[in-house]
């Protein structure tokens, strides 16, 4: 029954194979959206352990109501969407509003790509990422949650929007204030 | 300074390209003529590829296999067995049985609903066709397949009518005896009737509700 699958199969075709019962046809859909899925389950909840495991989740559910998909959006939004509804709720039932735990700081930013035989940069970057992380636990969990969607899983303003159940309005201004406090607290950075 | 700080609202929306065209050239003339505007929009751009550069994602190996795996142990419903079974009839073999089953279908509906327009057709032709007259000899008259309707005794009040053509004018007036209901009775029924006086047999092919009537013909 299963076909062979491209790469770059059409998603259109993957979506229906997968609703026909192919759950290869939506691993690949998987292997295409993997990581933005998690990254939109960590901008929330600030833990690549949880995020992982919300991601894994929010796979699961997806493909139990692929039926209900209708395509008035797109599936990699759809798919955010769910992903970040299983993270605010598993933050608020984890009661991670405010704090972030010691180790899920070093572990959200801390991995840094270790540049060979230069102690000096590695010891710089290693600086600069512990300042970021420092920065990042400073804004309350809306305003981090929106500048790492925008900022590092590249989502536009009206998907955040959209995954967030927030107006657009209250995206642009969440934005403003994350980077103005960001700008205010890594002001010695800016310059550099 | 009042426009830097209306400005200001707008910069991380310029940065990001989510404003209207006419609002982007508004940002663009005003970073231009102002440092301070300039640097925070340089500031922004540079925490923003500090945090893509520094975040890191978790290593997904496997993370595909073990969803597909949870997937796979999912309880199926009923209704989507059902369902992804005869798509893939339809995708494969099963064409030819899901073409030859709707052919089928289509066959039986159409059977149903022009039945009762043949039957009307076949009592048309049946009146149409000319009536056989038989022998007026009891031996060829009996010899004749003939069919007698269940519980229908000729009517010797009831005059029929045969002409050279065969056409007969039949006469109403039959009654219902229980006594003449079985094919064994009507042959000494038949005979009886002839012996008694000529008679003409009126007989036609067998149709449902067959009715055949002896009637004397000394009425005539």
């Amino acid at each position: 029954m299963s076909r062979a699958l491209s790469p770059d199969a059409d998603e259109t075709e993957l979506l229906e194979r997968a609703r026909n019962g192919d759950s290869q046809a939506f691993g690949a859909l998987v292997e295409r959206y993997q990581r933005r899925v998690v990254g939109v389950a960590q901008a929330v909840v600030h833990n690549q352990d949880d995020a992982v495991e919300l991601a894994q989740e929010t796979f699961v559910r997806a493909y139990e109501n692929l039926s209900k998909f209708e395509s008035r959006s797109s599936f990699s939004t759809w798919l955010y969407r769910i992903a970040a509804n299983l993270a605010i709720d598993f933050r608020r039932r984890e009661g991670r509003h405010q704090v972030l735990r010691g180790e899920d700081a070093e572990t959200e930013i801390n991995r840094i790509p270790s540049p060979r035989g230069d102690s000096y940069q590695e010891t710089a970057r290693t600086e600069l990422s512990q300042r970021i992380n420092g920065a990042l636990k400073e804004l309350t969990s809306e305003h981090r949650a929106v500048i790492l969607l925008r900022e590092v899983e590249g989502l536009s303003y009206d998907e955040i929007s959209d995954v967030l159940h927030v107006p657009r309005g209250t995206v642009m201004s969440r934005l403003h204030y994350a980077r103005s406090r960001m700008r205010e607290i890594l002001k010695d950075l800016g310059g550099s | 300074m009042a426009r830097c700080e209306d400005m200001r609202l707008l910069l991380g929306p310029f940065e990001d390209g989510e404003l209207e065209a006419h609002e982007m050239q508004e940002v663009a003339r005003h970073v231009v003529g102002c440092a301070d505007c300039d640097g925070e929009l340089a500031d922004y751009r540079k925490f923003a590829v500090s945090l893509r550069n520094f975040a890191t994602t978790p290593d997904l190996t496997g993370f595909r296999t073990a969803v597909v795996a949870r997937i796979n142990d999912l309880p199926v419903p009923f209704g989507t067995r059902v369902r992804r079974y005869l798509t893939s009839f339809s995708d494969g073999i099963g064409a030819t049985f899901a073409t030859g089953f709707a052919a089928a279908a289509v066959a039986v509906v159409t059977a149903v609903i022009l039945t009762p327009y043949l039957r009307q057709g076949d009592m048309l032709a049946g009146l149409r066709r000319p009536a056989q007259v038989a022998s007026s000899s009891p031996r060829a008259a009996t010899n004749a397949p003939m069919q007698v309707a269940k519980n229908i005794v000729p009517a010797p009040v009831a005059p029929v009518v045969a002409d050279a053509g065969g056409r007969s004018d039949i006469g109403l007036g039959g009654e219902i005896s229980p006594a003449m209901d079985s094919w064994d009775n009507s042959g000494a029924i038949i005979d009886k009737l002839e012996a008694e006086s000529p008679s003409v047999a009126v007989w036609s092919a067998p149709q449902s509700d067959t009715t055949v009537i002896w009637v004397p013909d000394q009425l005539h």
